[in-house]
């Protein structure tokens, strides 16, 4: 074997033992979701199993579930749309006429634990009795959404050639125009990828939605933990749902993957 | 499933003629029409009763908004909508044991013995019928502030197998329990002594028992903390060293989710902890010690053997604008009928006298546990799963700090006087 | 759109000059601050009323179930927290889980970028599949954690045992360990973010240097240590600025894993905010606790930020 075939081979086996070792623990999730409570608990563990189709007919059977899953994606949805019609002109600003007012606001929010505007917030809401609907959770989610959104758009704004935007500003194009007519079009893969990631962080979201939400509105990842139940905890419906929680985002993250870097990294540089 | 409810009484012999007419002439749809809302956590009667809701509505034409929430969450959010949104919950589910302080101080439970004493309540439904000193429980400075749906005691499981292979009987007393424990212990088999909680908040529950086995109590006539009492210093001791020396090398922080998946698996000889977890035992779904487990009054100490008794039940909100239609919803739902349902689902010990004495649960229990609650009820220490303060959080997580401190071999004196300094101050404000 | 852009210059540049002139002349162009309003108007709303909030709370010893309107105490609540053990324990802690974080993220997810920045068969696909720990639910992959590090029935252990350590730690269970167990917890989660962020700043690195170095005869080491390293410096500092955000916050595992335990050796300051504020009902002190933590990361992040422009 060549030099260069061998170096290929040791990348090929590195690579994948590395990736392999993360990817692992969502192996044994999705192994377990097909195992009974006695197979998942057993020691040493078992690979070769009946496999159990029971669990997931669990989760699909509790009444309850298409709920959370219906909750998860209005909260998400809204928050992430929301986020969008805010923070795009936001992002316009602050990428084309340098308003870096709101991005040090936007990178205050990313620092601030959430746990300081929550408290805050439930106090807020109780008050006007908004605890556990669906508009107190999107706007709470809104601290996070709004800010990743700003901060990618500045990143994919940016690459628009300033030609393109200047010579319609010329031919009487006004900015609302400028916006929709050529900013929109040629960022659609970065707004797509914002969408996607803002939707994974609100979908994903945990704090906000233990304090805020209530059994009618309540989203998936609060609704995870109810399968510990008073006695027990059901370790193969358990698995099931967090399958099932965390199988739409990696769809949707995998169809994004290409610019999620650019995402994390272009508000962190240009602050 | 719910039988007719005449065919119920005839099974329990409560029934004549007389009285079936007279059930019948209790207008049971007094209240059509009304809409409740209740706020109740994650048990398995709460489950039951969400899947009996369609059949109350039938009977009643009540309808009920049945929130179930995870505990944690229904200790944040029920206090503050009680508080802030009056009228907004029109029954909840109280564990007196934790609530009873903190809601009876603020007023938010509607008292029931206005109800269960006129023509608000059906006259077969059988308030005499409850064992009186598990009513005791629900009960707050004399006013019945809820009604008890099961009796939750503790109890000493044990691996009949593991023991006759070690020649131990069943220890009776706490010093058989240690030595029976540390012979047991063998962890090159990997297989633990005996099992208990090991996180010092969820350990206040398990812990409890030993405390008043050797003769303490947590708090005094007057109300104020006596943690600092040799008694209290003697069970934490012993404690500390039952644990440490034939408990899982990981008892530290261990909480009840994963202390009875180590008995249940056989990977633990004993286990103390409710005796609601017989059922899943006895579940061949999940368990594999289906056949050898069994269950025995708790080991006596000095001052005897006194488990903590609690229950949880439902309760009407004083706030509530529908008390009379959420008192016939808690009728309906604790009714002698509908036990006999709840406990052929739930298998849990039923808070009423003819349903526990009756074939519906006797049948479903092995043997040893009818005989080993039977002995615990009489010294059983009404909620005693922690002491009756306002701020129960707080004061768990002090209690829990001097039992973490033992289980890592600190001085139990140092951490009883930690433990009484800590929640005097608390308490004080 | 493409032929306007071929304008002349001269054309462009007067446009240019034409907005410039504008603002120079103390019109103001009203259009950035139009099309940041909403955005700061919602901002203002759901953040920086409630930080308002939550600083006028933190003045008052407030109770939510309300036994005692709330009371003006001034600066006693944070009087109170210098001396509040589990405070400044849960700092400490905080500071060691980040640090721990931090040594152990970045090194391992610059290695993975090296690792991936070079050409073989499937790579691209491995890059791909790098992020799904990112984006798993935290909340649910906490417990299938949970389960495989159990100490007697988990698959961590077994793991072990093949490779012949018969007594690991007790991970969540050991005082010692549980902070580092979450750390890799954490650690198993985002170092895919450090490494696709080092994979972008290796594929942004000019050529050249590492072409003269080569024909200098420099060997692998040597190209890192002298070339790549100082010039991925700034990369490295944005990966660190964000994961020192995130680690300084952590809540959401230790919540679903330990709880804060055993007794309190992995209660962060988050945690135990959570607790006082919403389970021990005294709301003002929590909202004391909450600012500090806001201040602590706006400190640590400003540092990383200047660190980073001194390396440009």
């Amino acid at each position: 074997m060549s030099r260069r075939r061998f170096r290929q081979a040791v990348l090929l086996v590195a690579g994948w033992a590395v990736v392999g070792a993360f990817l692992a623990p969502l192996a044994w999730m999705v192994l377990g979701s097909f195992k009974t409570t006695v197979d998942f608990l057993a020691y040493p563990p078992v690979l070769l199993f009946r496999p159990t189709l029971a669990n997931y007919a669990k989760v699909f059977a509790d009444n309850n579930f298409p709920r959370y899953v219906f909750n998860s994606a209005v909260v998400a949805g809204g928050a992430t749309l929301i986020g969008l019609l805010l923070g795009l002109p936001a992002a316009y600003a602050l990428a084309r006429y340098r308003r870096t007012a709101v991005g040090v606001v936007l990178l205050a929010a990313r620092m601030a634990p959430g746990i300081a505007f929550l408290i805050p917030l439930f106090v807020m809401f109780l008050s006007v009795h908004m605890v556990g609907g669906y508009a107190s959770l999107i706007a709470s989610h809104l601290i996070f959404t709004l800010p990743l959104t700003v901060w990618m758009m500045v990143g994919f704004i940016e690459a628009i050639p300033r030609e393109i935007e200047q010579a319609a500003l010329i031919d009487g194009c006004r900015i609302p125009g400028v916006l929709t007519r050529i900013v929109v079009p040629l960022t659609v893969q970065g707004i797509a990828a914002t969408s996607i990631l803002a939707f994974i962080a609100s979908w994903n979201n945990f704090l906000f939605a233990l304090v805020l939400s209530n059994d009618r509105t309540k989203t998936l990842p609060v609704a995870v933990l109810g399968y510990i139940g008073y006695n027990s905890i059901e370790w193969g419906t358990l698995m099931a749902a967090a399958t099932f929680i965390t199988l739409p985002v990696l769809v949707l993250a995998l169809c994004v993957q290409r610019y999620i870097v650019r995402g994390l990294v272009a508000g962190a540089v240009s602050g | 499933m719910l039988i007719g409810r005449r065919t119920a009484l005839g099974l329990i012999g409560a029934g004549t003629l007389a009285s079936a007419t007279r059930a019948a002439a209790f207008e049971w749809e007094r209240y059509s029409g009304s809409q409740l809302r209740f706020m109740v956590s994650i048990h398995p009667w709460t489950q039951w009763a969400q899947g009996q809701l369609a059949a109350l509505e039938r009977d009643t034409g009540i309808k009920i908004g049945w929130e179930i929430l995870y505990e944690d969450q229904l200790r944040q959010k029920l206090p503050l909508t009680l508080r802030a949104d009056p009228g907004a919950v029109d029954g909840f589910f109280t564990l007196p044991s934790w609530d009873a302080a903190a809601f009876s101080r603020a007023g938010w439970y509607a008292p029931l013995d206005k109800f269960i004493h006129s023509d608000a309540t059906a006259p077969d439904w059988g308030f005499a019928d409850f064992f009186p000193n598990i009513l005791k429980i629900h009960q707050y400075n004399g006013v019945q502030i809820g009604i008890p749906i099961t009796i939750e005691l503790q109890g000493l499981f044990v691996n009949k197998a593991m023991l006759a292979a070690k020649q131990q009987g069943v220890p009776t007393t706490l010093d058989t329990l240690m030595s029976s424990a540390k012979a047991l212990n063998d962890p090159t088999k990997d297989v633990a002594g005996i099992v208990t909680r090991g996180d010092g908040v969820q350990a206040v529950y398990t812990f409890a028992p030993f405390l008043f086995a050797f003769g303490g109590r947590w708090l005094d006539e007057r109300g104020k903390p006596e943690l600092a009492s040799p008694a209290a210093v003697n069970a934490l001791k012993y404690y500390g060293e039952l644990l440490r020396t034939a408990g899982p090398p990981n008892i530290l922080g261990m909480q009840w989710k994963t202390t009875y998946p180590l008995f249940q698996q056989a990977h633990a000889a004993m286990f103390i902890d409710a005796t609601n977890f017989m059922a899943y035992f006895k579940d061949p779904s999940q368990s594999r010690v289906v056949d050898q487990v069994g269950v025995a009054t708790l080991p006596a100490g000095p001052a005897g053997e006194h488990s903590t008794v609690i229950s949880w039940g439902p309760s009407i909100a004083a706030s509530s604008k529908h008390q009379e239609a959420t008192w016939l919803a808690i009728q309906w739902l604790t009714s002698k009928t509908a036990m006999i349902s709840s406990t052929r689902t739930t298998h849990l010990p039923p808070s009423r006298q003819s349903i526990y004495n009756s074939d519906v649960y006797m049948k479903s229990v092995p043997p040893d546990m009818i005989a080993a609650t039977k002995e615990e009820i009489p010294n059983a220490v009404p909620n005693g799963a922690n002491p009756l303060v306002i701020p129960v959080p707080e004061v768990r997580a002090a209690i829990g700090e001097a039992i973490t401190a033992v289980l890592q071999g600190g001085d139990a004196g140092a951490a009883a006087n930690k433990m009484q300094k800590e929640v005097v101050s608390i308490l004080n404000g | 759109m493409a032929d306007r852009a071929a304008r002349s210059p001269g054309v462009l540049a007067r446009a240019d000059l034409a907005h410039r002139t504008a603002v120079a002349r103390g019109r103001r162009d009203w259009t950035p601050d139009l099309l940041t309003a909403p955005a700061l108007v919602v901002m203002a709303l759901v953040m920086g009323f409630p930080l308002l909030y939550l600083g006028y709370m933190s003045l008052h010893r407030w109770s939510l179930i309300g036994f005692a309107p709330p009371a003006f105490i001034g600066i006693g609540n944070f009087a109170a927290l210098i001396g509040d053990e589990r405070f400044t324990n849960s700092v400490i802690r905080t500071l060691y889980f980040t640090g721990l974080g931090l040594a152990s993220n970045l090194p391992i997810g610059l290695g993975i970028a090296l690792l991936l920045d070079q050409r073989f068969p499937t790579r691209n696909l491995l890059r791909a599949l790098l992020i799904l720990p990112m984006v798993a639910t935290p909340a649910a992959m906490g417990l299938v954690w949970v389960v495989m590090l159990d100490p007697s029935l988990g698959i961590v252990r077994y793991l072990f045992k093949l490779v012949g350590v018969m007594a690991p730690p007790l991970w969540l269970s050991s005082p010692a360990w549980v902070v580092p167990t979450l750390v890799g917890v954490d650690a198993w989660m985002w170092t895919p973010m450090v490494a696709l962020i080092c994979m972008a700043g290796l594929a942004a690195l000019p050529g050249e240097p590492f072409e003269a170095a080569r024909v200098d005869g420099a060997n692998a080491w040597q190209r890192f240590r002298f070339i790549t390293f100082p010039l991925l410096a700034p990369t490295l500092l944005v990966a660190a600025m964000l994961r020192v955000m995130d680690l300084l916050k952590v809540i959401d595992i230790v919540y679903v894993m330990t709880g804060g335990g055993p007794g309190h050796a992995s209660e962060t300051i988050n945690l135990y905010n959570y607790l006082v504020a919403l389970s021990y009902d005294r709301i003002g002190y929590g909202s004391a606790v909450a600012l500090v933590l806001f201040a602590l990361v706006l400190v640590c992040t400003l540092a990383l930020i200047r660190l980073r422009r001194a390396t440009i």
